[in-house]
């Protein structure tokens, strides 16, 4: 086999040859440049959900000033409504982050539906937001952790550095 | 404490807005005794809000000094306690928390005074069935008429039994059928638990009823300081 790259590469000398699936990369970066996209991406989402989140909450304590001023007149201290403010979004976080990773994994797989990107793409659930990553990348694998963010999931076949 | 000092003690009370260029309080003095049920009237502007809302700790004086029940309002640091324990206030409006029953608006103030939860629950049940509205405990505001919720707001006035109820207009919105239920109640709790009433009131009917009527006029009080 190395023979008859050798006499390609002899012969067309603007022509490279590849003899194994690995050498892969030394004619195709793309593969590693999608995985960096992946990465940015993920960034990018991690960033504008953290601003949502938290313009939602600026949001919620300027239209319950009411709400607020009320229970500072009835003698709650500013620390037992900061408590309360704290814990209410502590438990809106939960509940959201539960339904943003059901929708995450329903959209992962929705996406299969398109051929064009069933043919390239095939869904990871866990990633680098992962202290370990969950090693899915075999089809069919029952054994899945919920993945860090909904977008997160679709990850290039093979090229995974995980 | 001797029987004879006054429950509130103000002295000398100037308390601006708009960065001073307006005087809602031009310098008040006032003494009331314990168990007193005091009317405060006068014209819309003069003063009268501010002044219920500088007893209730809600702002601070800009001169003088204001002595409640032994708190020196003017100079105190933290006033939690004060605002939990030792005042009730009843606004014209009934500024309960609408998303709560009528139970947990009444539970409010009784959070972090130490209470279990059963204790705070069997505590508004009792309040509220001694403000007529025992089978209304689980409705929310938006259900509940005008009167009712302000039988709600005194219930939980009265929540950490007070020394002191103060009222900022309390039937100012109400007919006058259940504005006299919401006066009986206030004269039978004064009656009941010898507290101190503080009424502002624009209804002469209403003033009529107290032991003294304080008048104010343009930021001070037009007749006189002390207990009649
Ligand atoms: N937070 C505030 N900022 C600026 N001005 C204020 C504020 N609160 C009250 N004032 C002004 O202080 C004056 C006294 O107001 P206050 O509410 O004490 O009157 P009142 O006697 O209660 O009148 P009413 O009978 O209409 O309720 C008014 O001129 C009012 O505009
Ligand atoms: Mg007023």
């Amino acid at each position: 086999m190395n023979d008859v790259a050798s006499f390609i590469e002899e012969t067309f000398p603007n022509l490279v040859t590849i003899t194994s699936v690995g050498e892969l990369s030394k004619v195709d970066q793309g593969v590693e440049m999608m995985d960096a996209a992946n990465l940015a991406i993920s960034i990018l989402a991690v960033g504008i959900g953290a601003i949502g989140v938290m313009n939602t909450m600026v949001m919620s304590v300027f239209e319950r000033t009411r709400e607020i001023g009320i229970l500072r007149a009835v003698g709650w201290s500013g620390a037992r409504v900061l408590r309360m403010i704290i814990i209410e979004s502590l438990a809106l976080c939960l509940v959201a982050a539960g339904f943003g990773a059901a929708l995450g994994v329903a959209a992962s797989r929705a996406v299969l539906f398109v051929p064009a990107i069933r043919s390239l793409l095939e869904p990871v659930y866990g990633g680098y937001l992962h202290p370990r990553p969950c090693g899915c990348h075999r089809r069919g694998s029952r054994w899945r952790r919920l993945p860090g963010l909904p977008g997160r999931a679709a990850h290039p076949h093979g090229g995974s550095p995980l | 404490m001797n029987s004879d000092a006054p429950v509130i003690a103000i002295s000398g009370v100037v308390k601006t807005f708009e960065n001073g260029r307006l005087r809602a309080l031009d310098g008040v003095d006032l003494n009331v005794q314990k168990g007193e049920f005091v009317a405060i009237v006068g014209p819309s502007g003069c003063g009268k809000s501010t002044l219920l809302h500088l007893l209730a700790a809600l702002d601070r004086p800009d001169e003088g000094t204001i002595v409640v029940a032994g708190h020196d309002l003017a100079a105190a640091r933290r006033l939690n306690e004060y605002r939990a324990r030792d005042v009730g206030m009843v606004f014209q409006l009934d500024n309960l928390l609408p998303t709560l029953t009528a139970s947990e608006n009444v539970q409010v103030p009784m959070f972090g005074q130490g209470h279990s939860g059963r204790e705070r629950r069997r505590r508004a049940d009792e309040l509220l069935a001694m403000v007529g509205l025992a089978g209304r405990t689980r409705n929310r505001p938006p259900q509940l008429s005008g009167g009712e919720r302000q039988r709600v707001a005194i219930a939980r006035a009265l929540a950490n039994a007070p020394a002191i109820l103060l009222a900022d207009e309390p039937t100012g919105r109400l007919d006058s059928a259940s504005g006299r239920r919401v006066l009986e109640l206030l004269e039978q709790v004064r009656r009941e638990q010898g507290i101190t009433v503080i009424l502002v009131t624009h209804d002469p009917a209403i003033a009529a009823r107290a032991d003294r009527v304080v008048q104010m006029l343009d930021g001070r009080i037009a007749n006189g300081t002390g207990p009649a």
